[in-house]
C-alpha cells in the first residue's frame, strides 16, 4: 500500500449469496487475498471486500478474482457473483461508528446518553450514561426500551428493592438505581455480561448501589423478595423458570414483575405461564416485533 | 436478554493486531459496532497466537451490541503449511506447485470440521481437495 493518505479507499467487493460467500471466504486466502465480509441474516446475502489505497492495485485484484472465479465455478457449486470496484470514503473509524448512538429520551424521566455526547438534564430527567459494547442493552432495542418505560412507571415514591434477572449491559439496574431503588441486585448467566455490567455501573457511578453477580437462574434462590423485578430474557426461559422467577417477587399490592425479551407471538404463552402462578397483567407494550408486560399479583 | 441477530461480520486479522484501520474499521464502523472495544477484546484473546492470521466472526445484534468467536485458519492456509509452500499458484490452471496426501486432507478436515458449512464429510473433503487444486497443490493417495 502507498504511504500517501488519500481521501478515498478502493474496495473490490464480491456481492453474492451467503452460501457462496462462505465458500469464497475459504478460497480467497489460497491466492493471498484476505477479505472482510458482511453476511446479512435476513436477506441471505454476503459482501466480501478487500481494501486498497491504490486504484491500480484494486483493479488488478478485481481481474485476479474474476479469473479465479471462472476456475472455481468449475470446481465448486458457486452461485452468481458480482465483482465490483467501490469507493469508500476514508474516515476515522475509531470514531465514526459512534454516529449510530445519540441521546434518546426513552420514558418520562429516563434519558440514555453515550459518554461522548453532551446533554444537560431538564428538570425531572434522569440521565443514564452507557456506551454500547459487547453486552446487549443500549436502550435502543424494543425489549430494553419497554423495560425502561415500565421501570419508570412502576417506580413509586416508597422505598423499593429491585432485582434484574439477565442484566446484560446492566442498563436496567442503572435506571432503577438512578430512580432511587435500593437495594438493587443484578445477575446474568453470561460472565462477560457481568464484567460489562460492572464497567457500566462504575461509569454510571452506581456501582456502590448495584450488586452485580454471576448466577444461573436455574439454581437461583433469592436471599429475600423484591418489590420490582425485571426478567428481560427469552420467552422459553421465562416459561421454563417461571416457578423460580415468581418466588423473587414480594407478595404485596404494589409489587411488580416485568417480563420482556418476548417476540409478540410468544407473549400469550408467557402471560399464561405467569397467570397460572397468580399474576395478572397491568399493561403490555409492543415495540417493533417485541412485546413486554408489567404484571402484579392478582 | 433477548438478542436478535442483525448479521455477521467476518474478518481475517493478524493475531493481536486488530486496529481501526481497514479492514476492521470500514467493516465494523458501517454496522455501528464499538470498534475500540472489539480491538481490545480481540487482541487480548489472540495475543498467544502471534504470527497467525485468525478468522473471526463478529455477530452483530439489532441494538448493535456484538459478540465474537475465533475460527480455525482457512483451508488454504493449512494446505500451504502442509505442502511447505510460501504461497499457492496465483495463476489458475497453470500446473502443480506442490502436493499433499489424502491423509493430510483428512487432517485438515479434523482441524476445520467445526467451522465448515458442508452437508457431509465427503462434501468437506471435496471442498478441501478443490481448494488445493485451485491453488496448484496436487492431492495424492
Amino acid at each position: 500500500m502507498s504511504s500517501k493518505t488519500p481521501e478515498l479507499l478502493h474496495a473490490v467487493t464480491v456481492h453474492t449469496s451467503s452460501d457462496t460467500g462462505y465458500v469464497l471466504e475459504e478460497l480467497f486466502p489460497s491466492v493471498e487475498l484476505f477479505t472482510s465480509s458482511y453476511f446479512d441474516r435476513d436477506d441471505n446475502i454476503a459482501r466480501l471486500s478487500i481494501y486498497f489505497e491504490n486504484l491500480e492495485e484494486a483493479r488488478a485484484t478485481q481481474a485476479l478474482i474474476l479469473e479465479h472465479l471462472e476456475q472455481w465455478k468449475e470446481d465448486f457449486e458457486l452461485g452468481p457473483c458480482e465483482v465490483v470496484l467501490e469507493e469508500v470514503k476514508k474516515q476515522d473509524w475509531s470514531e465514526s461508528w459512534k454516529a449510530f448512538f445519540q441521546v434518546s429520551k426513552v420514558s418520562d424521566r429516563l434519558v440514555i446518553k453515550p459518554s461522548w455526547e453532551k446533554y444537560e438534564a431538564k428538570p425531572g430527567e434522569v440521565i443514564i450514561e452507557i456506551d454500547p459494547g459487547m453486552s446487549f442493552g443500549t436502550g435502543n432495542h424494543g425489549t430494553t426500551k419497554a423495560c425502561l418505560q415500565f421501570i419508570d412507571s412502576g417506580r413509586t415514591d416508597a422505598p423499593q428493592s429491585f432485582l434484574d434477572i439477565g442484566t446484560g449491559s446492566g442498563i436496567l439496574s442503572i435506571a432503577a438505581a438512578k430512580l432511587g431503588c435500593s437495594p438493587v441486585d443484578a445477575f446474568d448467566y453470561d460472565e462477560d455480561s457481568v464484567r460489562c455490567a460492572k464497567e457500566n455501573l462504575e461509569l454510571a457511578k452506581v456501582d456502590q448501589v448495584v450488586n452485580a453477580f454471576h448466577q444461573d437462574l436455574a439454581v437461583y434462590q433469592a436471599p429475600h423478595t423484591y418489590d420490582l423485578v425485571v426478567a428481560n430474557i427469552l420467552a422459553t426461559v421465562l416459561i421454563e423458570f417461571a416457578d423460580i422467577i415468581v418466588t423473587t417477587v414480594t407478595r404485596a399490592p404494589a409489587s411488580r414483575l416485568i417480563v420482556s425479551g418476548i417476540l409478540t407471538d410468544q407473549y400469550p404463552a408467557v402471560l399464561k405461564a405467569f397467570e397460572a402462578r397468580g399474576f395478572v397483567e397491568v399493561e403490555q407494550r409492543t415495540i417493533a416485533e417485541w412485546t413486554s408486560g408489567i404484571l402484579k399479583f392478582a | 436478554m433477548a438478542k436478535k441477530i442483525k448479521g455477521e461480520v467476518r474478518l481475517q486479522i493478524p493475531a493481536g493486531a486488530a486496529n481501526p484501520a481497514p479492514p476492521v474499521g470500514p467493516a465494523l464502523g458501517s454496522q455501528g459496532v464499538n470498534i475500540m472495544e472489539f480491538c481490545k477484546q480481540f487482541n487480548a484473546a489472540t495475543q498467544p497466537m502471534a504470527g497467525l492470521v485468525i478468522p473471526v466472526v463478529i455477530t452483530v445484534y439489532q441494538d448493535r451490541s456484538f459478540t465474537f468467536i475465533l475460527k480455525s485458519p482457512p483451508a488454504s492456509v493449512l494446505i500451504k503449511k502442509l505442502a511447505g509452500l510460501p504461497s499457492g499458484s496465483k495463476k489458475p490452471g497453470s500446473g502443480f506447485v506442490g502436493k499433499i496426501t489424502m491423509a493430510q486432507v483428512k487432517e485438515i478436515y479434523k482441524t476445520k470440521v467445526k467451522d465448515m458449512k458442508c452437508n457431509s464429510e465427503e462434501a468437506a473433503f471435496r471442498m478441501i481437495m478443490g481448494t488445493a487444486r485451485s491453488m496448484g497443490v496436487e492431492v495424492v493417495p
